[in-house]
């Protein structure tokens, strides 16, 4: 409902920066975890983040607002193009700019209490590539991003060490492709 | 731990085998990575390819002369995986070639080239099919070493698969 949407969008907008550490899981329906990665990542909004997965292998989503950058250091490519396409809503851009992710597109509903509250969001188009997203907050932190795919298979993100209203170097944000790497525009 | 142990040697692997790894296929100045999963059990195999937050998971099935493909709540079906690519518009990938090339050999079903390296006699190159295969990387010294990384190119295509991990039928 409308009510549980502007609520969900003033938690996610409250401070102008976040910073976490996260793990991330991806299993199909009743398989065990496929993929355990786990990283860092910085989030200033409007726009910018920086979404460092360090294990098992190193990846970096970097966003400085304009621009979105993805580097796979073992593939020794990065891809780039601008924010507005990432029209995935990936977490990170559900975080960095709720407003603008968080319209229209998705029903809200909003369940819990002040300690321990979930927000499930549904796609209003068919072909969003997520069919469920639910986040959960903790005495008013992000705790918890979950994502159902149409193929059964579930991503769970475990936010941990929340950190609001830090101050953070906007060179964070900022990502020139090391020598030796292929740049690409994404495709 | 990050990496699962020392790799597998080409000479264990039997029938089956499994690899997970990432994959970038390109053109002359766009690209896109996504994470693979192929599991090969003899003739049979199934092959995940997926986004970084599993999004876009395509689901490939597949045996001699049937192949189906899942993606979202499309499906589709063809009798070989080079027909599946010809069906399937984002799929240009000479996946029927890299079930070969993954482990250093030729595609059975055309001629090839071979170069290897003089010390270590591990395959450098493959032309196959008009497709140049490199090999920049391996997991060990030897001739049956298993490959870590491998560049594939034709024309102003290109792709590039890093095997993260290998995992043979013990």
């Amino acid at each position: 409902d409308e009510a549980a949407r502007e609520r969900l969008i003033d938690r996610l907008a409250a401070t102008a920066t976040l910073t976490a550490d996260f793990t991330q899981e991806t299993y199909g329906d009743g398989e065990l975890s496929q993929e355990k990665s786990e990283g860092h990542m910085k989030v200033a909004r409007p726009l910018k983040f920086a979404w460092l997965v360090n294990q098992p292998y190193e990846q970096q989503v970097i966003s400085d607002g304009e621009t979105l950058w993805v580097y796979d250091p073992d593939l020794e490519q990065a891809t780039y193009q601008p924010v507005g396409d990432q029209i995935q809503r990936s977490p990170a851009m559900i975080l960095a700019q709720p407003e603008s992710t968080l319209n229209n597109d998705y029903d809200v509903m909003e369940a819990g209490d002040d300690a321990l509250t979930a927000y499930r969001l549904f796609p209003t188009d068919e072909d969003a590539v997520f069919n469920q997203m639910t986040l959960m907050f903790e005495q008013g932190e992000i705790r918890e991003i979950r994502l159902k795919d149409n193929l059964g298979q579930t991503t769970l993100i475990t936010f941990s060490n929340v950190k609001t209203g830090v101050e953070i170097d906007p060179a964070e944000f900022d990502f020139t492709p090391p020598p030796g790497t292929d740049v690409f525009e994404q495709m | 731990c990050a990496n699962f142990g020392p790799q597998p040697d080409g000479s264990e692997l039997t029938e089956h085998w499994s690899f997970t790894g990432k994959m970038a296929v390109r053109n002359t100045n766009e690209a896109s990575s996504f994470n693979v999963e192929w599991q090969q059990m003899a003739q049979a195999f199934e092959i995940e390819l997926s986004g970084p937050l599993g999004q876009g998971a395509a689901q490939i099935k597949g045996q001699p002369g049937f192949v189906t493909m899942q993606r979202g709540n499309d499906v589709w079906q063809a009798g070989s995986l080079s027909e599946l690519a010809d069906q399937v518009a984002d799929l240009q990938l000479p996946l029927d070639h890299l079930q070969y090339w993954v482990r250093a050999k030729p595609f059975p079903g055309s001629r090839a080239e071979l170069l290897r390296a003089e010390d270590s006699g591990q395959v450098t190159t493959i032309r196959q099919s008009g497709w140049e295969v490199t090999y920049p990387s391996y997991y060990g010294e030897g001739a049956t070493a298993l490959p870590r990384r491998i560049d594939f190119e034709r024309d102003d295509r290109s792709g590039r698969l890093v095997i993260r991990n290998w995992m043979t039928e013990s």
